[in-house]
């Protein structure tokens, strides 16, 4: 057994809205081994993105709130701990990259200063080693002319720059995790694929672990060791990467993996999924994707089925369970 | 960014030429005969010929208005009809006094709304923000006359501190700045806060949450620099409402200003006086609206860098 | 919905239900907002007085009672009395027709006039849009009170000609707002649908692209209306409005500063009416941009 670097345990994060506190995310538990990459995979507003917010605490500027649950990073949970300690943590050793690099770097600040803020910040060396330090990584992401870049304002590079930059930032203190919220969505395909190969590179430079979030199973099956498949905020399926897409179990995953293009080309997707994702205001009684799955059963709209491990490959729906004990039966 | 400053000021000029007509126009659109206006009431028949023939005003319309500019640029604002001391000396005795005044009200409206409206915007829907934005609304509610009323009530009726009028000494701008600041003040601190509100909302900020600043670093390393350049553009805007606003304050206190001058001028017919006040004012907007863009590019890298 | 002609029959009736859905969620917003109800009150009051005040009001406001000259309040006066001995609170009632009527019909004026301007311009677009745009950059080089107190020294003072001077700095701040929810609507798709089946111009404005822009008009109109109060109290206050012996609110204020060392009350009243009265209007215009513009908040 490997080293567990991160452990999500029940977590539960709901949302403030007119109509009371609605929850989004609805007590997934997974976990991050050393130098491992986890994705997580779902349409947009299945809570992928607000698990990732939750395990940097980094939701204030939302409405949203976690209402249970642990993350433990290096035997640490981080949820009680007080801001000031968790700030300790962000940045130094658990550090987030997001899908905007256009908007994720601020305007009016140089990209020196930008870079140099962590660094100053966790490492406690000088403004000038710090600039050094930060010129070193500018390079070690591939960015030429990295000092005069640093003198530099965002609006001057191009995307898959600032997206190097978000990278160069985020591992500049050596984070044991890096959490990269659909990190290439907003680029060019061919952009893409650097950022991908350059995040695998410094993985396995450093032996970080990274929890890659997206919606493209492209993505997760150019870079991620295992897998998890979330829908409607609860994780429904999870398995290492060959073996979701040699044997994918649940239907929304065979879904998922019907509708991927060839790697980048981004249209089409979900195409073999009809309907869409149910509002948190209106979620079916029973399997969430009920509605939706071509294989549904009666007891599909009575129950949800719960998450069944079988050989270290989870899944939650009634096709491969016992619909009377909820034990696991041969498929 | 030289090139957009050049860019501005040149782009300047149509809107200049085109208010200098408008105010030239001034004094063809009262009803009656110009240069019966400027001679006065009591002036005869062969004086306002001989009016007439100086100021050119029998001249076409677009050739006394090509010699009126001349006249401005050469400093010439005209003569007044009450006391025939040119307008430009008149307006020299007064400006001072207005400039301080004015400056002073923007200086503290500024510091105290970028304040308020920080404090507002960091403890957004807490107590203070409350407090805060109900000051606001309410500066803005305030007529400042009564601001001024008011003021000379409690500190000079009342409490015997300061003077009600004039502008001997510092003391004597104490009450008028602050009656024509509180509304800019308020407005800013308004505008202040939504900006910096939006601000706190961008991706920016959160990057810098995930690098593990605190809040104070957030705050003021990476969002107020941004929420301030809007914040510039409505100063400048607002600097309009500060003009308008001393022509009142100044009768209030009587402030010995170029807003006391204008309302006497009107109230005397002095209509050179008025015709060069109104100028006066309109170019000093214009001219510190053109300060604010230029402020502005320097603010902001993606116009600095084009 | 791939039948085009069920659709075209029940446009209307989607329209009207839309009508109805928007005035209930409007409703349903609003009455959240505390201050913005309390204020909407305090106006239908201020209405309402402005109707029946002088048939309601204690003492006739223009009566002069030598005998009760600057009396400060009292049970029957409770607001005082001023320098001909006429109660402050019956000439506020009766003031506030002159007021409200003079700022807001200056308000309405420069509404109607930059209404129309924002809509032309910001539909037609090209040279129609630079001239109205280039308009309103001219009467936006004139600070607000500097350009009305210059259109009171040409047309002479008096309300009538306070309330063109008003609505004249009214006027482009319309245009703008106008034109830029004009172009929003534009942007929508019904619009360009409507215009590929053959609708005048005119039509599309008025049926299609007004409706849009009525909201953002009707929050606007709200916060100019404090505005123009406290415009039209200062050029009265000036001398420059209305008749010092008229009851207006500005008015009564302009001549209570010779009485200032005695009679505080000529002073305050007064003043504190127009403060409530724009507060409200100001409160009230907050409360509907949360509820009808909420794009423009924060």
């Amino acid at each position: 057994m490997m080293d567990q670097l991160l452990q999500v345990k029940n977590l539960k994060t709901a949302f403030r809205t007119d109509h009371g506190m609605q929850t989004v995310v609805h007590g997934i538990s997974f976990h991050v081994n050393k130098g491992e990459i986890v994705g997580i995979v779902g349409e947009s507003g299945c809570g992928k993105s607000v698990t990732s917010l939750s395990i940097m605490r980094l939701l204030h500027d939302t409405p949203g709130e976690i209402i249970d649950g642990e993350v433990i990073f290096k035997d640490q949970n981080l949820l009680p701990l007080p801001e000031k300690k968790m700030k300790s943590y962000r940045g130094k050793e658990l550090s987030m990259i997001f899908q905007e690099p256009m908007t994720s770097l601020n305007p009016v600040l140089k990209i020196g200063k930008q870079l140099r803020e962590p660094i100053q910040l966790h490492l406690k060396v000088s403004k000038p080693d710090a600039h050094q330090h930060a010129i070193k990584i500018l390079e070690s992401v591939g960015i030429p002319r990295a000092k005069e870049i640093m003198e530099e304002y965002p609006h001057q590079l191009s995307g898959g720059m600032r997206q190097r930059i978000m990278i160069a930032m985020a591992v500049s203190c050596k984070p044991s995790l890096l959490i990269a919220d659909e990190p290439t969505t907003a680029l060019d395909v061919t952009i893409q694929a650097q950022i991908l190969n350059l995040m695998k590179d410094i993985q396995q430079q450093s032996n970080m672990g990274i929890l890659m979030i997206t919606h493209d199973l492209g993505v997760v099956a150019e870079v991620c060791d295992r897998v998890i498949v979330m829908y409607a905020g609860r994780i429904v399926e999870e398995s290492t990467i060959v073996e979701l897409f040699e044997k994918p179990k649940h239907p929304y995953t065979k879904g998922l993996i019907a509708s991927v293009p060839k790697i980048g080309s981004g249209v089409n997707r979900l195409h073999s999924i009809p309907g869409t994702v149910p509002s948190p205001t209106n979620m079916p009684i029973g399997c969430k994707f009920a509605p939706r799955c071509k294989d549904v059963l009666d007891m599909c709209h009575i129950e949800e089925p719960s998450l069944i491990e079988k050989d270290g490959h989870s899944c939650r729906c009634w096709l491969y369970q016992d619909q009377r004990q909820g034990a696991i039966i041969n498929e | 960014m030289w090139q957009y400053i050049i860019k501005r000021v040149l782009g300047l000029i149509p809107l200049i030429l085109v208010v200098s007509f408008v105010i030239f126009m001034f004094i063809h659109l009262i009803p009656g005969d110009p240069a019966r206006l400027i001679a006065g009431k009591k002036a005869t028949l062969e004086e306002v010929q001989v009016i007439r023939e100086n100021l050119g005003l029998n001249k076409p319309l677009i050739e006394q208005y090509i010699v009126y500019l001349k006249d401005l640029l050469a400093g010439n604002l005209g003569y007044s009809i009450q006391s025939g001391a040119p307008v430009s000396e008149l307006i020299g005795e007064r400006i001072m006094p207005t400039l301080g005044l004015t400056f002073i009200s923007i200086v503290w409206a500024l510091v105290v709304g970028i304040l308020l409206g920080v404090i507002s915007a960091v403890f957004r829907n807490k107590w203070p923000d409350h407090i805060g934005m109900v000051t606001a609304v309410s500066g803005i509610s305030l007529p400042n006359f009564w601001v001024g009323l008011v003021l000379i009530q409690l500190f000079s009726v009342q409490l015997g501190l300061l003077p009600t009028g004039g502008a001997e000494d510092w003391k004597s701008y104490l009450m008028p700045s602050f009656a024509l600041g509180a509304g800019i003040m308020a407005m800013i601190a308004r505008f202040t806060r939504s900006s910096l509100v939006n601000t706190l909302k961008q991706d920016y900020i959160r990057t810098g949450r995930a690098k593990g600043l605190s809040g104070n670093a957030i705050v003021f390393g990476h969002a107020l620099k941004n929420s301030l350049i809007p914040v510039v553009t409505i100063a400048g805007l607002q600097f309009g409402f500060l003009l308008g606003g001393s022509v009142v304050v100044e009768t209030v206190f009587s402030f010995p200003g170029l807003g006391r001058l204008l309302i006497d001028s009107i109230q005397m017919r002095d209509y050179p006086v008025v015709q060069a006040e109104i100028l006066l004012f309109s170019l000093q907007f214009i001219l510190v609206n053109l300060l604010v863009d230029i402020i502005y590019s320097f603010l902001n890298p993606k116009i600095r860098y084009e | 919905m791939s039948n085009i002609q069920s659709e075209v029959v029940t446009r209307e009736q989607i329209v009207n239900e839309k009508k109805e859905i928007r005035f209930y969620n409007f409703w349903r917003d609003f009455r959240k907002k505390k201050p913005a109800l309390i204020s909407l009150f305090f106006i239908l009051f201020l209405i309402i007085t402005m109707i029946i005040g002088p048939y309601v009001v204690p003492y006739e406001p223009a009566e002069p009672d030598y005998n009760k000259v600057l009396e400060s309040p009292t049970l029957q006066h409770i607001f005082g009395t001023d320098a001909f001995g006429r109660d402050i609170l019956s000439r506020l009632a009766v003031g506030a027709r002159v007021t409200l009527s003079v700022s807001i019909s200056a308000v309405l004026l420069g509404a109607v006039v930059g209404t129309i301007l924002g809509l032309v311009s910001g539909f037609f677009g090209k040279w129609v849009d630079r001239a109205v745009m280039r308009v309103c950059d001219v009467l936006f080089a004139f600070p607000d009170l500097i350009l009305a107190i210059g259109i009171v020294a040409i047309l002479g003072p008096g309300l009538n000609n306070v309330v063109i001077a008003v609505s004249f700095f009214s006027i482009p701040s319309f245009a703008r707002i106008v034109r830029s929810a004009t172009l929003e609507a534009k942007e929508m798709l019904f619009v360009e649908a409507t215009r590929s089946i053959g609708a005048s111009n005119r039509r599309i404005i008025w049926k299609h692209i007004f409706p849009e822009t009525v909201p953002t008009i009707i929050v606007y109109f709200t916060m100019k209306v404090g505005t123009a109060i406290l415009a039209a109290a200062s050029l009265s206050f000036l001398g420059l409005g209305a008749e010092p012996s008229s009851p207006d609110w500005g008015a009564m204020l302009s001549k209570s500063r010779d009485y200032i060392d005695s009679s505080f009350h000529l002073v305050f009243f007064p003043g504190l009416i127009i403060f409530l009265t724009v507060l409200a209007f100001n409160l009230l215009g907050d409360g509907l941009r949360d509820v009808l513009d909420p794009k423009t908040k924060d």
